[in-house]
């Protein structure tokens, strides 16, 4: 799970950013903020891997403050104004990427796969970005979620969508009953769930079931 | 005074003075062959004087005026009437008033000193004479005295004729500088009322202001040429350039400023030297100019800075509101793509709309950097710069429509290929006028050079000539379009259109 942090003025905009990153089965956004001083500040309290960061902001400058919170987050610069000189700005101040607020969500979520990762793409030309990137389109689960089997992940789905009684979970899989409890107890474990309702949630949240 | 030019009163003066001379020797003779008995004497009296009345006379009037000319001149001739005097009678002879003559010379010539000069040799002359005759010097004070009062008499005389004539003089100049001010004025005039019409016209750019006053200027001052320098930001620009300069020309500069700053310079090149006076007529000539292009310069600075004030404005809202606006927009489509996953029409449909939407965004972005860049010299502004100096035959006109300047990427390889269009026409065409016209705006335009002079036939005329594989490769380099079209005797016409309407 990567933990993003996001640094725009645009409130519109940060928490659009922010609902479609939470959809995204490995990123969680744990914090919005309007500034600059105001990321070094909330990261202060909540560790992010990443940072999504503007650059002109009323607040403060986003590029002064990766440059001050050097390897503390990789940063990722979106603006809307990407001029030469700003990216410029942005390398010298160790921004691991520089991207225009139209990119597509795919690639920025990748960017930010990219960039946990240890990779450094502000660097690269647009064809190597976009070739390293196609590595990172998928997003990566925990062991334990990658783990599931094809049996587990059809009942996660059946959760999702309430079907959450044994004998139902039997019938519906042609299975029985014993065998439904021992899928259970081994998805309860590969997610680290206690129950059902939690299994169904997380099942949803890393995007392995849908909940319709 | 020696070596002046003869005023006309002097001439008149002299030529009194000599006929004076004859009556006066006339009526001398006269008299003393009727009262005389010493025949020998009087004859030699007669003939002294007579050779000194023709002497004066027939000397050169410019003998006068060299160097001791005149000094020599009276000198020997009050000798030689003082001989007269004193072979006919000392003070009481009929030649005294002859011997008046050379004194009243002198002082015409030589000013009061040397006709008092003249008239004391004389006077002095004479009183030996009456002293050897055995009277007293009292007889001699009438004669003396008549001589003082005579060359005072003329030198007066002299003096207020000098005065006229200098106060006439000085009013003919003053006459004559004030018409020369009065033609300056009236062309002053018809340069304000030309840039009035120029302003009611909308026409008015500092290239036409330019060309019109130095053609003004030319225009005045035979076989010259001349050059209009406006001093700008980045330097001098040359606006305006005019006739061929003279073999072995003199040069002058002469300074456009207004009262608290500098704008250009005039630069002449003038095949005869020009006095203080002329340089002073050009300066006030151009002064209104001066002020015409220091008036536009502000109105440039005042209506430049109104639009970069509303293009920040305008990058800041596109910048601040709508770009992320939208961006978050694209965001919620993949996000809805995203989740209609199950749905493959819906999702493509989606992503048919983020495709869009991203567009969007770019341009958003293309326009906020265009808006960022300060802005430049308009098209127009940069031909009329570039065409500046093919001036007279055949006449280039530009007349562009162009309601925003071409994008920074494009606007100067549109510049280069019309300002070649527009030089192939103006040296090689042969035609009387070269028309440069079309309508502009931000991403496209259309714009055509025209001729009305020889042409050529397109087929048969050899790529690579005129340049015309250059223009072909800055015209595909800035994705534009490029056509040739001429017909033999119908004149050419070059077409460039880029961007998409």
């Amino acid at each position: 799970m990567i933990r993003v942090m996001i640094a725009d003025d645009h409130q519109l905009f940060a928490e659009g950013l922010s609902q479609a990153l939470d959809i995204l089965p490995d990123t969680r956004v744990v914090g919005v903020v309007g500034s600059g001083p105001a990321l070094e500040e909330a990261l202060e309290t909540q560790p992010a891997e990443v940072s999504i960061v503007d650059i002109e902001m009323p607040g403060g400058d986003g590029i002064d403050s990766i440059a001050e919170l050097g390897r503390r987050t990789n940063a990722i610069v979106v603006s809307m104004y990407a001029s030469d000189e700003q990216k410029g700005r942005a390398v010298k101040a160790g921004a691991k990427g520089f991207f225009s607020k139209g990119v597509p969500l795919m690639m920025l979520a990748a960017a930010i796969r990219a960039v946990a990762d240890g990779q450094d793409l502000i660097v690269l030309d647009d064809t190597a970005r976009d070739e390293l990137l196609e590595h990172y389109g998928e997003a990566r689960l925990d062991p334990g979620a990658a783990s599931l089997t094809e049996r587990e992940r059809e009942i996660l789905q059946l959760l999702a969508v309430g079907v959450s009684a044994t004998d139902e979970l039997a019938e519906r899989l042609y299975i029985s009953q014993k065998t439904v409890k021992n899928h259970l107890a081994s998805v309860f474990q590969k997610l680290a769930v206690s129950d059902r309702t939690q299994a169904a949630i997380e099942a949803i949240r890393l995007g392995i079931a849908r909940p319709n | 005074m020696a070596a002046s030019v003869p005023a006309p009163w002097e001439f008149r003066v002299h030529r009194s003075i000599t006929i004076g001379q004859f009556v006066a020797l006339v009526v001398a003779v006269v008299i003393d062959l009727v009262t005389t008995a010493t025949m020998s004497s009087s004859l030699i009296a007669m003939a002294v004087a007579t050779f000194y009345v023709i002497g004066t006379a027939a000397v050169p009037e410019s003998w006068y005026r060299i160097r001791f000319g005149a000094e020599s001149i009276t000198l020997f001739g009050a000798f030689l009437t003082i001989t007269a005097v004193t072979l006919t009678g000392g003070i009481g002879s009929p030649y005294l008033l002859l011997s008046m003559g050379p004194p009243i010379f002198a002082t015409i010539y030589g000013g009061l000193r040397i006709g008092l000069m003249t008239g004391f040799l004389s006077a002095g002359l004479l009183g030996l004479i009456t002293l050897a005759d055995g009277l007293t010097l009292l007889d001699a004070l009438p004669g003396v005295g008549l001589y003082l009062v005579f060359v005072l008499l003329v030198s007066v005389i002299r003096k207020l004729l000098a005065d006229i004539h200098q106060q006439a003089t000085t009013l003919a100049e003053d006459v004559e500088s004030a018409t020369q001010r009065l033609e300056s004025l009236e062309e002053i005039h018809s340069v304000l009322l030309r840039l009035s019409e120029d302003i009611s016209a909308g026409r008015l750019n500092a290239v036409e202001v330019a060309a019109d006053t130095l053609e003004a200027i030319l225009a005045r001052i035979p076989g010259s040429s001349g050059r209009l320098v406006l001093e700008d930001e980045e330097g001098p620009v040359v606006l305006a350039s005019r006739g061929v300069p003279p073999d072995l020309a003199q040069s002058y500069q002469v300074p456009l400023s207004t009262v608290d700053a500098s704008v250009g310079s005039l630069e002449l090149l003038t095949s005869e030297s020009l006095s203080r006076a002329d340089l002073i007529d050009i300066e006030t000539f151009v002064q209104p100019v001066s002020i015409a292009f220091a008036n536009l310069r502000l109105l440039q600075d005042i209506v430049g800075s109104a639009v970069a004030e509303e293009r920040i404005r305008l990058a800041r809202e596109m910048h601040d509101e709508i770009g992320p606006s939208l961006a978050s927009l694209g965001l919620a489509l993949d996000m809805a793509a995203m989740q209609q996953a199950q749905h493959p029409d819906l999702a493509d449909d989606l992503k048919v709309l983020r495709t869009n939407v991203t567009k969007l965004v770019e341009d958003v972005r293309a326009s906020v950097a265009d808006l960022r860049s300060a802005p430049g010299p308009t098209l127009t502004a940069r031909l009329l710069q570039s065409t500046a100096l093919l001036d007279g035959n055949p006449l280039v006109v530009v007349d562009l429509d162009e309601r925003r300047p071409p994008r920074p990427a494009v606007i100067g390889d549109l510049t280069s290929i019309l300002t070649e269009a527009t030089r192939n026409a103006y040296i090689h065409s042969g035609g009387s006028k070269v028309l440069v016209s079309g309508r502009i705006d931000r991403s496209h335009g259309v714009c055509s050079v025209i001729d009305d002079g020889a042409g050529f036939d397109p087929s048969r005329e050899p790529e690579g000539h005129f340049g015309l594989i250059g223009m072909r490769e800055r015209a595909e380099k800035i994705g534009a379009r490029i056509n040739f079209q001429s017909t033999p005797g119908e004149g050419t016409t070059v077409t460039i259109e880029w961007g998409n309407r």
